[in-house]
């Protein structure tokens, strides 16, 4: 079994599925009956979904036309 | 773009055309969060999309053309605007080993929900305040993993560096990072001191 400092010094690696299968299961192992990495996921968890949530795709209609401007120019002979 | 022969020029165009430009907006807005304001954002997508559209034959399909772009926009900015701005390019160790902002909102006796509610409240402002604060490699990979949602893979190709910098970079930076966050947090009165 593995240790809390184990378990969340893997956290984000767990949390962006980037750890390999073996060392997956045993920080799910660990985090089934751990609530204080519990409490470590969860919070992770939300920090990333928020981090995530203010990407956007959002740009400026003067920017977006001025932008596809120039590269329609570029396809002029 | 003039060395190039006719039919498979065109061709080129079309599909630069159809698979770069809906990645416009995001490349917009990952500019602005490198950049962090409106002028230089523009100018970099702008430059970006020059040297993929003069260098696009080099592009192979079927890899990931949002990579691509984005090793082309990250390359652009440190080259262009690294020498512009100001800024800590460290993290020293003492600021955030042993950091966490759980454990933090854990001692003001906060549960996790409501832990993320103060995250929430926060306006898009502060965050990108807290994500400008940090030296530009630990953003690069910050914003790369947790707002585009790159892999650690992408992410090492886009920056050319190995995988195992690219996670100490997100290590460190993450935690410098939720340290930021923290402090604006505090100043907002969003917990008490």
């Amino acid at each position: 079994m593995i240790t809390c400092a184990d378990a969340v010094k893997e956290l984000w690696e767990y949390l962006d599925r980037e750890l390999p299968e073996n060392e997956r299961a045993r920080v799910e192992e660990h985090l089934n009956f751990c609530r204080t990495c519990c409490g470590e996921l969860e919070f992770a968890e939300e920090l990333q979904r928020f981090m995530r949530s203010r990407q956007s795709d959002e740009i400026p209609d003067d920017v977006r036309r001025r932008l596809e401007g120039i590269l329609s120019e570029l396809k002029e002979p | 773009m003039s060395s190039r022969d006719g039919a498979g020029q065109d061709g080129l165009e079309s599909r630069f055309e159809a698979e770069a430009l809906p990645l416009l907006p995001g490349m917009y807005s990952a500019a602005y969060r490198l950049t962090r304001n409106a002028s230089d954002a523009e100018d970099l997508v702008q430059e970006t999309f020059l040297r993929a559209y003069r260098g696009f034959h080099q592009f192979e399909p079927g890899t990931n053309l949002k990579a691509w772009l984005y090793r082309i926009l990250t390359n652009t900015f440190i080259n262009s605007y690294r020498k512009k701005q100001r800024e800590p390019q460290t993290i020293s160790d003492d600021e955030v080993e042993e950091w966490y902002l759980y454990s933090k909102m854990s001692e003001e006796g906060m549960e996790p929900s409501a832990e993320s509610t103060v995250l929430e409240s926060l306006p898009d402002e502060d965050v990108q305040e807290a994500l400008s604060s940090l030296p530009e490699q630990f953003r690069i990979a910050v914003l790369l993993a947790d707002v585009e949602g790159f892999s650690y893979k992408e992410i090492a190709e886009i920056t050319d560096v190995p995988i195992g910098t690219v996670m100490s970079r997100l290590h460190r930076g993450r935690k410098a990072l939720e340290k930021r966050l923290w402090e604006v947090v505090r100043e907002r009165g969003l917990v008490r001191d």
